[in-house]
């Protein structure tokens, strides 16, 4: 906005706008511009990087609530059909308390495992995506209620170790 | 629910001046393909089985295992690119301590660089030892060819 604008505003004669120019002029400049969003993409490795962390987090993002969202439902249909399990709400909302107990020595862990060394947390959080991602493999093929509340368990420590 | 690896780590990947924008774009990113969980679970022949969705995440994290080694620190590769945005083409000259603060562009005085903490400062300190000059951008465009990806090395 220059001078003249200010004091056509200030005059009170200035020509009408339509909602669609006042929208154009408050996005036009300053950050609603997309030059944040460009300087991202800048350099080719620059793109290349951050297509990588946005489709990390997608998946991430897809994968995690996956297992959570629905785990109360799996749990009592899993505990349902493997025969020896207890599917009632005491048996559910125990494997449910097992699960979240587990998660939280896992955050530790993450944090011991950054330090190490020619490692670091790219290596950290690689390995434990994949064991992650093992035991919720493994927790599909479980056949007993023993099998089904250890793998949740070890699923639970090591997704929440790397992501939320 | 929000300690953990990759959340401590990925916005140190996005260069200072727009770490915010790349914050907001991955979490976005993120609730997006979130909305695609309860439609797999429900609608996805995975649903036919309870397994189902279990071994999809499963699947998904195992898949992903590779990504995070091609993750790049983008500090390394070169100084945020708000420095020079500002600058424009008459100003090309011996780099200062002064015309990295200021600099005058189409009549306003902007403040641009040394400000966004210790690391940059040093970057910058290391540009003026090393005479590192950065051309200006054209059109909030930068010319990427002026500073080598590898110039820290």
């Amino acid at each position: 906005m220059n001078e003249g604008e200010i004091q056509e505003m200030k005059s009170g004669h200035g020509k009408e706008m339509t909602s669609w120019q006042l929208v154009k002029r408050a996005t036009s400049g300053g950050m609603m511009s997309g030059g944040h969003i460009k300087a991202l993409f800048s350099t080719p490795r620059l793109a290349f990087s951050t297509s990588l962390i946005t489709l990390i987090y997608g998946t991430l993002g897809l994968a995690y609530p996956l297992f959570y969202a629905f785990l109360g439902t799996y749990l009592d249909l899993k505990l349902g059909a493997v025969g020896t399990g207890d599917n009632s709400v005491n048996g559910v909302y125990g494997a449910y308390v097992y699960q979240a107990a587990c998660g939280i020595p896992g955050s530790f862990l993450a944090a011991a495992m950054v330090e190490i060394p020619r490692g670091g947390r790219k290596f950290a959080m690689a390995f434990f995506t994949f064991a992650a991602g093992l035991f919720l493999i493994g927790l599909t093929q479980s056949k007993n209620a023993i099998q089904v509340n250890a793998l949740t368990c070890m699923a639970s420590f090591f997704s929440n170790a790397y992501c939320t | 629910m929000s300690d953990g690896v990759l959340f401590g780590y990925a916005p140190e990947l996005f260069p200072t001046p727009s770490r915010g924008t790349g914050d907001a774009l991955v979490a976005c990113c993120q609730r997006v393909f979130g909305l695609f969980a309860p439609i797999i679970a429900v609608y996805s022949p995975a649903a036919d089985n309870p397994d189902g969705p279990v071994y999809t995440s499963g699947a998904i994290y195992l898949l992903y295992v590779q990504h995070y080694y091609h993750c790049t620190h983008t500090d390394d590769l070169a100084p945020p690119p708000s420095c020079f945005y500002y600058r424009s083409k008459r100003e090309v000259g011996p780099l200062s301590k002064r015309s990295l603060h200021q600099t005058q562009v189409e009549g306003k005085e902007r403040t641009t660089g040394l400000r966004d903490g210790s690391t940059n400062t040093s970057l910058y300190l290391f540009m003026i030892r090393f005479k590192i000059d950065l051309l200006p951008v054209q059109d909030g465009r930068i010319r990427s060819h002026h500073f080598p990806e590898n110039w820290l090395l």
